[in-house]
């Protein structure tokens, strides 16, 4: 998405730009502030999208921190470099004032600096003829954890109780015609503030109308990952594992000491006896000696990752009925299409390949029924003649209700399912599909364009019972659904 | 004459930024995706590359990997061009070995900038 929209953008303003060098050279001087209106709109609509871009990234969870230690008196002095050309439009003089006491900071740079540009340009753009101030301390109160304070005050025109109330909402600046007259995209601010947060910090202001304003950034001096801090709150009590006769085990797969160490504490005292292994070789050997009852698995491994070790349990027959919980920092909506496909061709279809694949579910008798489901009709008009010429008997249909609506008529033996289609996808036609006890049974060949994700692949395996983001749920959230899944599985295994 | 090997996928933004270089006296070559720019790294060795970091067969990420693991061309300094800061592209392409990034849109002074101080002003054209 957001490559989509950058790269026209891009072109706008770099065009516009070769176009005004060109003005200059050839002393064209008469289209040069056209052309400048051109390349600053393109710009400021670049900003706007990275920044609604940047927000809804945060909104979705999907903003990473890149954590690293540097120098807080090397940034401010990068950043007002940066931004010493917008402080010196309006007349401004920039004053900073930073000890070298203040050392270093670990947090994400590129955001630590994005927030200190935005108040020092919002800065710049509503003074006149006056001074900048960028105050840097750091805080260390007794047991809390040091904080680095980045402040900056201005001597502009200041805002009301209620302008600050409305100041740090989207698209909003002090009042509708603030954006006509200081330009900006209103966006800044609130996005500054976002970034903060998810560093653990905040932004805050003072101000008075008339009399200039304050705006205050504070962050810890060593930001921590909220990926990890999850796990890294050891409040649990502790109380030593104490492992039941008879009781179900659980095989804990993951390099992080600090998880297998939490799930090793909670299941246990949740009555489960829990082998832990820190890698996937060492996992497989444990999960052939032992037989768990049911396995945790971290998908991001060094060496071998999740996903291979995942293939490999379920290659081997011994322990492919050993259902496995995996346990993501993956972000993906599409959770939990525990599908069971039977198989997969990718677009554009090769004909030997798919009639290969249908041979397979061919009974003895030489007639079989097909339901190809794709909105595309090209496709479906293509895969029929190649079925139809090998014998195949062969339905269509557009999406999944159509599909539906079909099967209702006449039962496919085998059904080649897109996954990308208008009203009903095939995730959610195979997820219908399987909730009916008599369809069940079918066999379904994913047919897609989509690149499928090692992911996707194991949720369409129907490998993958449940997958639980380590990133995006609270601590006890994610141990009461492992101890959840880790019970039914016990229960269903115990049944069988 | 420096010569610069751009890699880029988009066919406007390769005309725009070739155009631009061809018009400060470098010499440019022009590679439309990471094999090819891997590719010409090594039969070309240029002075500098450009990389664009989301490209077809392989990325630009990749690429750069491939290219400062051979000992061919692991000194041919290569900068990222990253479509934005604030996602992550930066680490990402420092991480790949890039020696220095910048952002799309490209501003020609900060990359010019940025390319003397590998080509170092001895050989500025």
């Amino acid at each position: 998405m957001s490559h989509e929209l950058r790269t026209p953008l891009n072109v706008i303003i770099g065009y516009s730009e070769m176009l005004l060098e060109d003005a200059e050279d050839l002393g064209q001087e008469e289209f040069i502030p056209d052309l400048e209106k051109i390349n600053s709109a393109g710009k400021h609509l670049l900003g706007l999208i990275n920044a609604v871009l940047d927000l809804s990234k945060i909104e979705a969870g999907k903003m990473d921190l890149y954590l690293e230690t540097f120098d807080v008196a090397g940034m401010v002095e990068d950043t007002a470099a940066v931004v010493q050309p917008l402080v010196m439009k309006n007349g401004n003089e920039l004053r900073i004032e930073c000890p070298d006491t203040v050392g270093s900071m670990r947090a994400d740079l590129t955001k630590v600096r994005q927030a200190v540009f935005n108040l020092l340009s919002n800065a710049s753009k509503f003074t006149k003829d006056g001074a900048i101030t960028l105050n840097v301390t750091r805080q260390t109160g007794d047991g809390e954890d040091a904080r680095i304070t980045l402040s900056v005050s201005d001597t502009g025109i200041g805002m009301t109780r209620e302008q600050m109330d409305r100041l740090f909402q989207e698209f909003s600046q002090a009042d509708a015609s603030t954006t006509r007259n200081f330009g900006g995209t209103g966006l800044g601010l609130a996005l500054s503030r976002r970034l903060c947060r998810m560093m653990g910090g905040d932004i805050t202001v003072e101000s008075e109308p008339g009399e200039g304003s304050t705006f205050t950034i504070r962050l810890p001096a060593e930001v921590r990952d909220p990926a990890k801090s999850l796990l890294e709150e050891p409040e649990i009590e502790d109380t030593p594992p104490e492992a039941l006769e008879g009781s179900s085990t659980v095989l804990v797969i993951d390099d992080d000491a600090t998880v297998r160490d939490l799930l090793e504490r909670f299941l246990g005292r949740e009555g489960f006896r829990v082998v832990s292994a820190d890698g996937g070789e060492e996992g497989l050997r444990l999960a052939g000696e032992l037989r768990p009852d049911a396995i945790t698995l971290d998908a991001m491994m060094p060496g071998m990752d999740g996903w291979s070790v995942l293939s490999a349990l379920k290659a081997d027959p011994d322990v492919s009925g050993i259902p496995v919980i995996m346990l993501t920092l993956v972000d993906d909506k599409s959770l939990g299409y525990a599908l069971g496909a039977a198989d997969y061709l990718t677009k554009p279809v090769d004909r030997q390949r798919l009639v290969s694949v249908l041979e397979k579910y061919r009974q003895d008798d030489a007639s079989c029924d097909i339901l190809v489901v794709d909105d595309d009709p090209s496709g479906r008009r293509a895969v029929r003649q190649t079925l139809e010429k090998e014998g195949f008997e062969v339905a269509e249909a557009g999406n999944g209700h159509e599909a539906l609506e079909s099967m209702e008529k006449k039962r496919p033996a085998v059904i080649l399912s897109d996954l990308m289609m208008p009203e009903m996808d095939g995730f959610e036609f195979i997820t219908n599909l399987r909730a009916r006890e008599e369809w069940r049974a079918i066999p379904v060949v994913v047919l897609t364009a989509k690149d499928i994700t090692p992911e996707d692949r194991m949720r369409l395996d129907g490998y993958v019972t449940q997958v639980i983001q380590k990133g995006s749920v609270n601590r006890d959230a994610l141990l009461a659904e492992v101890s959840d899944l880790v019970r039914n599985f016990g229960a269903r295994q115990g049944s069988r | 004459m420096s010569r610069i090997l751009l890699v880029e996928d988009n066919e406007m933004n390769r005309d725009m930024l070739s155009r631009r270089l061809a018009r400060k006296k470098y010499e440019v070559l022009l590679a439309v995706d990471g094999q090819e720019g891997v590719a010409m790294a090594h039969y070309e060795t240029p002075d500098l590359i450009l990389m664009d970091m989301s490209l077809p067969v392989i990325d630009g990420w990749e690429a750069t990997r491939r290219i400062k693991a051979s000992p061919e061309t692991k000194n041919i300094p290569v900068i990222a061009l990253t479509a934005h800061a604030m996602s992550g592209d930066r680490e990402k392409a420092l991480e790949a070995g890039c020696d220095d990034y910048d952002t799309k849109p490209i501003e020609l002074p900060r990359l010019l900038g940025k390319m003397e101080a590998f080509l170092g002003w001895a050989s500025a054209p």
